[in-house]
């Protein structure tokens, strides 16, 4: 798991669970959603979706949402500083994508 | 359903989980494994993906269990265990089925087998070492076949470990140029 301050880059899957989860989500649904987002290009392994989850609530990037009782499956949200990561993170790509395009031109996709 | 069973032993779970995934290609599904003893059912062939994992700790322990919940929650159902491996499965129609998708917890899951087999072979490489000793220094006397069962055991789990050391250096070699 990457440690966005000190690496300043968050792993795609890292990335997109916490895009999925700015509406409270169980573990399928994540997958779901990050398997549709990506066009299937990213698809979450199960182990490393359980540690991801577990490493993000330990950070405070993301909670485990109350639930009701007899309700099985926990369901996830996304924290203030969670969205805090994503919006410098999102800086971060900005600038790639800009320098990127300068200098091997627009048409290099 | 019908049921069969095989007996075989891997050291390698690699080699494993092949022999798994062929075995459901034809239609035999493993059901359930105690000491080289596999259990099989016969179903539709191709119906499921078998993984193998090596836990943090026995599966039978709480925060391994808890993972085997979350595991159920998403579709994949655990089918055995042997000590801190678990197996699990998933039916094929609901996609691919993956436990590590990025390199990180690729790694740490290679790291954890290295130790386990660094330490199993090591284990049996100090009484195995005894072996040698009594052969060069008292040929003709009496080797117990513990002995040699550790020597073998060393041997074995040891190159093991070279092998996934290899891989673990390979993966952090892509570490550095992919997130």
């Amino acid at each position: 798991m990457p440690e966005s301050q000190d690496r300043g880059a968050l792993t795609e899957a890292v990335f997109y669970i916490l895009l999925s989860l700015f509406k409270p989500l169980h573990g399928y649904g994540i997958m779901q959603f990050v398997r549709e987002i990506s066009n299937e290009r990213v698809v979450l392994g199960a182990g490393t979706l359980y540690g991801a989850l577990n490493t993000l609530v330990e950070k405070g990037w993301i909670k485990a949402v109350s639930m009701d009782m007899g309700e099985r499956k926990k369901e996830y949200e996304i924290t203030p500083l969670g969205k805090q990561v994503v919006k410098d993170e999102l800086k971060r790509l900005k600038e790639l994508l800009e320098h990127g395009y300068q200098i091997a031109g627009e048409d290099a996709i | 359903m019908k049921r069969h069973v095989i007996y075989r032993w891997f050291f390698d779970y690699e080699k494993e989980e092949v022999w798994l995934n062929q075995m459901a290609a034809k239609g035999m599904n493993f059901i359930n494994f105690a000491l080289t003893r596999y259990l099989f059912e016969e179903g539709t062939p191709g119906e499921f993906i078998y993984r193998i994992e090596l836990l943090p700790q026995l599966v039978t322990h709480p925060e391994s269990q808890d993972y085997i919940r979350f595991m159920e929650s998403i579709g994949v159902e655990y089918v055995g265990k042997w000590g801190r491996w678990a197996y699990f499965r998933k039916k094929s129609t609901e996609g691919p089925f993956e436990i590590f998708s990025d390199i990180d917890s690729k790694i740490k899951h290679y790291k954890s087998i290295f130790t386990l087999f660094l330490i199993v072979g090591l284990g049996n490489a100090i009484p195995g070492m005894n072996l040698f000793n009594i052969m060069l220094r008292r040929p003709n006397h009496y080797i117990s076949p513990f002995i040699s069962l550790n020597f073998t055991l060393a041997v074995v789990t040891l190159g093991l470990a070279t092998r996934y050391f290899k891989k673990l250096r390979g993966l952090k070699k892509t570490k550095q140029l992919y997130e």
